[in-house]
């Protein structure tokens, strides 16, 4: 095997921390590191359009996950979180950067490579009823992944199954059954363990629980929650609900029309968010609690198009602190303190409590 | 006491399907007074959309039919009017906002269009109110007032050059602009961002202001009613579980089922820790669980859960639990 993906390496050293802690904690190893990473799409051409347009889907984007953190992201939608994601699984190819999974550029491996390599990822769609194929039973769609990566066949590949259906909440007696015979909630357990089986390093959550009421999404969230303490997973938590982040993640990060603009620790994040953008949002999000008072401004405008993002700091139309040299320059994306990276400008007086707003 | 706008008695909207009858909503009561929000909250197939179907006469028929009950409706019966008499109603005095704009809005004619078409209608023809020559001037006015910016070129475009915001922004203009006395807001912001959302309820909230309109917020997200609503009503199964002002249900819910939803929310600014859950799944509206809907998945169910379905009890002034935990055969 010249496999360029150490797959057994890895193994011990998780089970050495799991074992220390009783509980997942995060290495401070970086597990994924993403660089400059961009990805552009071509807008589809009518038979007049002159010039090609490009949507800026995910524009110079830099981060790293850590091994057996939770790191979130957020954002409103077109923002370029889902296109961040599916980068990361090797599923779309980046217009260039750097994607490094445990050490390797994935950016440049074949098809070959990255197929093994998915043998360490999974993902987790928004909608379960699309995301599983209506024509096969629960076992075929367990099953199909130990197939494909030949994992295990015969009475060891139903040992897996059998345990992984226990592990994700469901019975034996589902195997047989098709995904359209259970509810919502049921269904994400069966795409839940369809990712399980293969006992991942890195799993994608997409939107996870935006299809499902309330009382349902708890039960998926404390199951995800549960197994990633059991099983050592790293999960990029992809959602436009900042309640759902901020209840799962260790690390967030900000996204806004394809640049990340802010990324924290959770608690840097809540009480220490320097960004604008990201003020706005925490402002926006509504709290279950008719104590609580709105604090900041509601945000004005719209979120601007992909297609032509709008230059300098793509944030500075909406923005109530925006100053002429915005719309010109583009803010670095900076580490201010000790992790905590902002995207402005005026990140000096972002230290200092911002003046209200004229 | 003045009478209520909206008062809605033991009704009862039934699907009948082939494979049986499903009791969507099975004796739903509440008032609403003039000028109020009232929140009705739950989670997916527990009714409440199709209570507010039920009320403006809009549910599918066949295989849906209202089999029983009483909309009164500023002091008269909606279940009894002609079809031509409710047409009248709907947008002048009650009108609805649904979740989705994308498929409210007709593709194939202009914002301006749509939002004249109601005035023209109610207004124009049919209450003499205005003269046609007005409803351009109107429909700019009600574009302004739902903060549409730049009208003058807004107006004549077509819905798919607007975003989901101004879409929705567009619906509540047309929704509004007969000034009805009750609007039904079925999850108005489940279809936008965050900080579009929260435009959206600020604008809901300053047309209350300056319009006197009633609200009826049928919504899932309880980050939303905690905002907006001045009273809930919390579905479950088909009937109204518990009913109390916005305060009160929030800090001390009563009926098991309310603390549970309120429990299972994740909040900003709370550590990480497991959610409370709810056991099981919402019951079967073709067979429900005899007795209280929830004694399966509650857990204070007493044996009288099981066999007694609990009627609803006022514990306090304007306070309705429907539990056996707090009255009836029951001690605890």
């Amino acid at each position: 095997m010249s496999s360029r993906i150490p797959r057994t390496k890895s193994r011990p050293a998780k089970a050495e921390i799991a074992a220390l802690s009783g509980k997942a904690r995060v290495s401070g190893e970086k597990l994924i590191e993403v660089k400059s990473l961009k990805k552009y799409f071509e807008t589809k051409r009518g038979i007049f359009a002159r010039e090609r347009k490009w949507v800026h889907a995910v524009d110079d984007v830099n981060f790293y996950i850590r091994r057996g953190e939770v790191f979130g992201l957020v954002g409103e939608s077109g923002c370029g979180k889902t296109t961040v994601g599916k980068l990361i699984l090797g599923l779309i190819r980046p217009t260039t950067g750097e994607i490094d999974f445990d050490g390797h550029n994935i950016a440049e491996f074949d098809k070959e490579e990255l197929r093994k390599l998915r043998r360490r990822m999974g993902i987790i769609y928004q909608h379960p009823q699309s995301s599983l194929n209506p024509r096969m039973t629960v076992h075929t769609i367990l099953s199909r992944p130990i197939d494909i990566h030949k994992i295990a066949q015969g009475e060891k590949k139903e040992e897996i199954i059998l345990k992984v259906l226990e592990e994700v909440g469901l019975e034996p007696q589902h195997l047989d059954r098709y995904p359209h015979e259970f509810s919502g909630g049921q269904q994400q357990r069966i795409a839940i363990g369809r990712v399980l089986v293969l006992n991942p390093d890195f799993v994608v959550l997409d939107e996870p629980t935006s299809a499902l009421d309330v009382s349902v999404q708890a039960h998926i969230l404390n199951l995800l929650g549960e197994l990633q303490s059991k099983f050592d997973f790293t999960y990029l938590l992809i959602s436009h609900d900042l309640n759902i982040v901020e209840h799962m993640s260790d690390r967030i990060g900000v996204m806004y029309v394809g640049k990340m603009v802010e990324l924290a620790d959770k608690e840097e994040l809540r009480r220490n968010a320097l960004h604008p953008y990201t003020r706005s949002l925490l402002a926006a999000v509504p709290i279950a609690d008719p104590k609580h008072k709105r604090t900041g401004a509601i945000l004005k405008g719209e979120v601007p198009s992909t297609i032509n993002p709008p230059p300098g700091c793509r944030f500075h139309p909406r923005c109530p602190y925006a100053k002429p040299i915005c719309r010109e320059k583009e803010p670095e994306f900076k580490d201010v303190d000790g992790g905590h990276y902002v995207a402005c400008l005026f990140v000096k007086s972002l230290r200092h409590k911002w003046p209200s707003p004229a | 006491m003045p009478e209520p706008l909206l008062k809605v008695q033991g009704l009862k909207t039934y699907f009948f399907l082939e494979r049986g009858v499903v009791k969507a909503v099975d004796g739903v009561d509440f008032e609403m007074k003039k000028g109020e929000i009232l929140g009705l909250v739950g989670e997916t197939g527990c009714g409440k959309s199709v209570t507010a179907l039920s009320i403006l006469r809009l549910v599918q028929s066949p295989p849906g039919k209202i089999v029983e009950g009483k909309v009164i409706f500023e002091g008269e019966d909606l279940l009894k009017k002609s079809n031509e008499e409710m047409r009248k109603i709907r947008g002048t005095k009650i009108s609805m906002i649904f979740q989705d704009p994308h498929t409210s809005l007709d593709p194939v004619f202009t914002i301006g269009y749509q939002i004249a078409e109601p005035i023209a209608l109610h207004q124009v023809i049919e209450q003499h109110l205005m003269r046609a020559e007005e409803v351009p001037g109107k429909v700019m006015e009600m574009l302004k007032l739902v903060r549409i910016p730049d009208p003058e070129h807004r107006v004549v475009e077509y819905p798919h050059q607007f975003s989901g915001g101004m879409k929705q922004r567009a619906m509540i203009a047309m929704m509004i602009s007969c000034n009805p006395s009750l609007l039904i807001a079925d999850e108005p912001t489940t279809a936008v961002d965050v900080t579009i959302q929260a435009q959206i309820l600020d604008l809901m909230r300053d047309l209350r202001q300056k319009l006197g309109t009633s609200v009826l917020l049928i919504t899932h997200n309880l980050g939303v009613v905690a905002e907006m609503c001045d009273r809930l009503a919390v579905m479950y199964a088909g009937n109204i579980v518990e009913q109390a002002d916005l305060k009160t249900l929030f800090e001390d819910p009563k009926h098991p089922y309310t603390s549970a939803l309120l429990a299972a929310v994740p909040k900003v600014g709370t550590k990480k820790m497991e959610l409370e859950t709810i056991p099981g799944m919402v019951p079967s509206l073709i067979t429900p669980p005899p007795g209280c809907k929830f004694h399966p998945r509650c857990p204070h169910a007493m044996d009288i859960c099981r066999k007694e379905f609990p009627q609803m009890i006022e514990i306090d002034k304007g306070r309705l639990v429907r539990c056996h935990l707090y009255g009836g055969g029951s001690k605890k």
